[in-house]
């Protein structure tokens, strides 16, 4: 059982899914993947207006360029495990063509697996949670564990940190291109 | 695909017949952890089965592995760790679904 909040971190979003499938995630029978949403806390920053005086250090800053650090703790009972992953999602404006986009990128895994078929570790890729980009406007992220038994995997996702005016602080959104070539791939 | 099927052998006294990555840290490229090789015993579809561990020991890989190959940094490992055990692969294990 979790303590939540003793370890200091904020947890901004869990799933069991015995609670899952007795609302229907995956109908309350075993096998099949849970996915669901959550948000990263960007309505604030996204509302900020920053000073225009260029006597102030804050001018200039675009606040849709953001960093989010979170972290995933999942585990199962019947094919038993723990996984704790390290992430980091990052989102820019593009001026030019397409809006916001973002990314999110795993950084550190330490994995436990009881049972070989931990985490989808036997008939899938054993690569379970996986996060992916659902919506860079609001920063929806989605986020799916692996199923097996009906209610014996849960996951907590907290969230260690972020900022505002990054990946790179203060160049804006004008020159997107070359500003930020990295090699993820990006998401609207 | 983590859980290997390999062809049977006798470890420490103990069947061999399945290898997998244990525990491991992941982190810039590069994984490191325990492999662990033996058997699954009463695996059904109302029972998980209970792993029985012949032989244990770490190992480590990347960042560079053959991406065409090998699908992830663990499917790589797991590998390396089979050729360490002068073990065969002859498969990927499938475990069944519960009921």
């Amino acid at each position: 059982m979790a303590l939540i909040g003793g370890n200091g971190g904020i947890m901004i979003a869990c799933a069991e899914s015995n609670v899952y499938a007795s609302n229907g995630g995956h109908n309350g029978s075993a096998g099949g993947n849970m996915e669901f949403d959550f948000y990263l806390p960007v309505d604030v920053q996204d509302t900020v207006t920053v000073p225009t005086s260029t006597a102030d250090v804050r001018s200039g800053f675009d606040t849709r360029f953001t960093t989010h650090y979170i972290a995933t703790h999942s585990s199962g009972s019947y094919y038993w495990g723990n996984n704790w992953k390290e992430w980091v999602i990052q989102r820019r404006y593009d001026t030019g063509s397409s809006g916001m986009s973002a990314t999110v990128t795993k950084i550190r895994e330490v994995i436990h697996r009881g049972h070989p078929s931990f985490n989808g570790g036997g008939s899938g890729d054993g690569s379970f949670p996986t996060m992916s980009v659902q919506d860079a406007d609001t920063l929806q992220i989605r986020c799916r564990i692996g199923g097996d038994y009906w209610n014996s995997n849960n996951i907590e996702i907290y969230y260690l940190g972020g900022s505002a005016e990054t990946p790179m602080i203060g160049v804006g959104a004008d020159h997107p291109t070359y500003n930020y070539d990295l090699t993820q791939a990006w998401s609207e | 695909m983590t859980a290997k099927t390999v062809t049977e052998t006798t470890i420490n006294g103990k069947t061999v017949n399945m290898i997998y990555i244990k525990e491991a840290e992941s982190a810039g490229g590069t994984m490191a952890g325990k492999y662990t090789c033996g058997r699954l015993v009463g695996n059904t579809t109302t029972n998980p089965g209970t792993w029985e561990e012949a032989k244990e020991g770490r190992i480590g890989a990347g960042p560079e592995y053959d991406e065409s190959t090998y699908s992830s940094l663990t499917e790589y490992a797991v590998k390396l760790a089979a050729d360490k055990e002068s073990l065969t692969i002859t498969g990927n294990f499938t475990p069944v679904d519960p009921e």
